[in-house]
């Protein structure tokens, strides 16, 4: 089974997030180095450098490599930005899968899958509600995809 | 055959009581008011208050432990407690990886044990259901755990250590941390009891003793060297106690383990829900060729004061044997993954800055304050040891790490701390795994391999600079090209 992409629309779920967390930041510096005008530059430059280096670089690199799949036995989750990483758990040790959605997720139709096995949790971000669903679905009843697919 | 519902050992009614410990607080104000107000004669006149009060006291304890009932048989525990807000759980026996029984000094001349039952759900930190029994009730529970599944072979094996091994165990895993803050909490806890004075005492009898030891030594830093050495002799003797006479029964797939002189410790793990068999080395043991040999499973060693190893020391060449003979299922394999020999940075980089700068700190203070050069250059000195100590642990690793796998078995050699482990685990018993590369790592296409065991905690082991695509294939991953 291929790789999977997560849903298209996560990428601007993130720069949506990142550019109302940014919004504070020009509020905080007027309001507390509005007499400082050397640290309200020097704070200025800052966030907007991380802004810009969250915004063209790291989302589009988080998106661009965040990938899943469910093979016979196993998720397995490619991910990150600096450090790359391969997570890998078996079906039959997942004990629950949760599904989470932020107002601002829900909105653009995307939610967040957590799978819990016994010792540790997986995270699974920015995946269209549908998609979640059907892959929770899928997780958490293993032995019934397993009988279709038999069936089949 | 089921059993019937029994009381739990009339001992929880005195373990009851501390619930109510508050209440105590009425008598107590009431004292107060009657000393300054009428005296003893209207401290008479209202006792009934007192006796109220304390009969209300055991009462509540009575009534809780006569409505604390349970049954155990060989489908599970069944318990019902509570006095207003009735509650009852089952816990069948299939899903109970350790059942243990401790027997504190205090409980003996009671006849009392605390019954202890732990499942892979519920907290890390503590038991999943607690309960008091009579000795000859927590031997009958200890035996259903063997009884739990027909078929089971005959054969027994026991191990008892020498005790030698055991003051081996107890050196081994002593830290003097743990030691002086076991010191502190006595002596603060002491003070609290019998008087500020005696605690007061105490820290001055040590700053005579020091003065008197300090042998040309800054008094300041001789009081921290003789602290953490006093420190490690009370964690030593601390573990000793609590392993001396321990003993290790396998009888079919029932683990027996008991330990402990003051306090006993009795534990029953089934060993198909043993997590994995770590083999533990520090520095000194490694120079000497020796190891103990500890079991991770779901509720054993999950208290600080717990039994933590099966086997305290054996020599290098007897663990096949040793392990043969109780535990077949986690002997070790030799490595078959390793990483390159040019990723000694990645094993000596974390140490090499505590090597490097606490020397560099030492100097750079003794030479801006000149006065106390003495005592920095001790304690400089002294805080080298950790470091130097870290450094020669990664080195050692960076000589014996890898990974293995036959069949579904893997043995994964790492460092954590202090100590190097060898790790026997099952597939099975693998709740996931993460491949981890950095941006170095990516050109060189290598990864740090994490293992998350089964646990009720997030339990990892960390091995570095494999090669990906080796790691992933053994792991059975599938490849990140492949998929696309």
């Amino acid at each position: 089974m291929s790789m999977q992409r997560v849903g298209r629309r996560a990428l601007l779920l993130w720069r949506i997030r990142l550019s109302l967390l940014a919004l504070i930041c020009p509020f905080t510096i007027a309001l507390f180095f509005s007499a400082a005008p050397v640290w309200s530059a020097v704070l200025t430059i800052l966030w907007i450098v991380l802004y810009l280096f969250f915004f063209l670089f790291y989302y589009p690199v988080k998106d661009a490599k965040l990938r899943y799949t469910v093979t016979g036995t196993t998720l397995v989750i490619y991910c990150g930005v600096f450090y790359t990483r391969l997570k890998a758990m078996e079906l039959k040790n997942i004990q629950h899968v949760s599904l989470a959605a932020t107002p601002l997720a829900r909105l653009l139709g995307l939610c967040s899958v957590q799978v819990w096995g016994a010792g540790g949790v997986v995270y699974l971000p920015g995946l269209q509600r549908q998609v979640g669903m059907a892959l929770c679905e899928r997780l958490t009843h293993p032995e019934k995809r397993g009988k279709k697919e038999g069936d089949a | 055959m089921k059993g019937d519902w029994l009381h739990a050992h009339p001992f929880l009614i005195l373990h009851n009581l501390k619930g109510f410990v508050y209440m105590l607080i009425i008598p107590l104000v009431r004292g107060f008011v009657t000393a300054f107000g009428g005296g003893f004669s209207a401290w008479l006149d209202s006792a009934w208050v007192d006796l109220l009060v304390l009969g209300f006291i055991l009462a509540g304890s009575l009534l809780q432990w006569y409505f604390c009932r349970y049954r155990f048989d060989r489908e599970g525990l069944h318990a019902v407690t509570g006095l207003v807000v009735r509650s009852s759980f089952f816990i069948p026996l299939s899903q109970m990886a350790t059942l243990s029984a401790v027997r504190s000094f205090y409980m003996r001349p009671f006849g009392a044990v605390s019954l202890r039952v732990d499942t892979l759900a519920g907290s890390k930190k503590r038991n999943d259901i607690s309960l008091f029994v009579s000795n000859a009730e927590a031997q009958r529970i200890l035996g259903l755990h063997l009884q739990a599944k027909p078929g089971r072979p005959a054969l027994t094996r026991q191990y008892r250590p020498k005790s030698l091994y055991v003051a081996a165990l107890a050196a081994f895993s002593s830290s003097s941390f743990a030691g002086v803050l076991f010191l502190a909490t006595l002596v603060s806890q002491t003070g609290k009891l019998l008087g500020n004075e005696f605690s007061e005492r105490i820290y001055g009898t040590f700053e005579r003793v020091t003065q008197l030891l300090a042998f040309g030594l800054p008094p300041a830093a001789a009081a921290i060297g003789y602290l953490m050495l006093f420190g490690w002799l009370c964690a030593f003797a601390v573990n000793f106690i609590r392993h001396k006479n321990l003993c290790l029964r396998r009888q079919g797939d029932a683990l027996f383990i008991s330990g402990g002189i003051f306090t006993i410790r009795e534990y029953a793990v089934d060993v198909q829900k043993i997590n994995f068999l770590d083999i533990r080395q520090s520095v000194l043991s490694f120079l000497l060729r020796f190891c103990s040999v500890h079991i991770h499973a779901v509720g054993y060693s999950k208290h600080s004061d717990d039994v933590s190893g099966v086997v305290p020391a054996v020599h290098k060449r007897d663990v096949r044997k040793t392990l043969g003979l109780f535990f077949p299922e986690f002997i070790p394999d030799a490595r078959q993954l390793r990483h390159n020999w040019g990723a000694l940075f990645k094993f000596i980089g974390d140490p090499s800055w505590g090597c490097v700068l606490i020397p560099a700190g030492t100097l750079l203070l003794r030479f801006l304050l000149p006065d106390w050069g003495d005592f920095i250059g001790w304690v400089g000195f002294m805080l080298c040891f950790p470091a130097y100590w870290f450094l020669t642990v990664r080195l050692i690793d960076y000589f014996t790490s890898g990974i293995a796998r036959v069949g579904d078995r893997f043995t994964l050699r790492y460092s954590s701390g202090y100590y190097l482990h060898t790790v026997v685990l099952h597939r099975d018993k693998i709740a996931w795994v993460c491949l981890r590369q950095s941006p170095i790592q990516y050109f060189d296409k290598k990864c740090d391999l994490l293992v998350f065991s089964f646990s009720e905690g997030e339990r990892r082991h960390h091995i570095r600079n494999l090669d990906w695509q080796a790691a992933a294939e053994m792991f059975g991953l599938t490849p990140e090209n492949e998929g696309t």
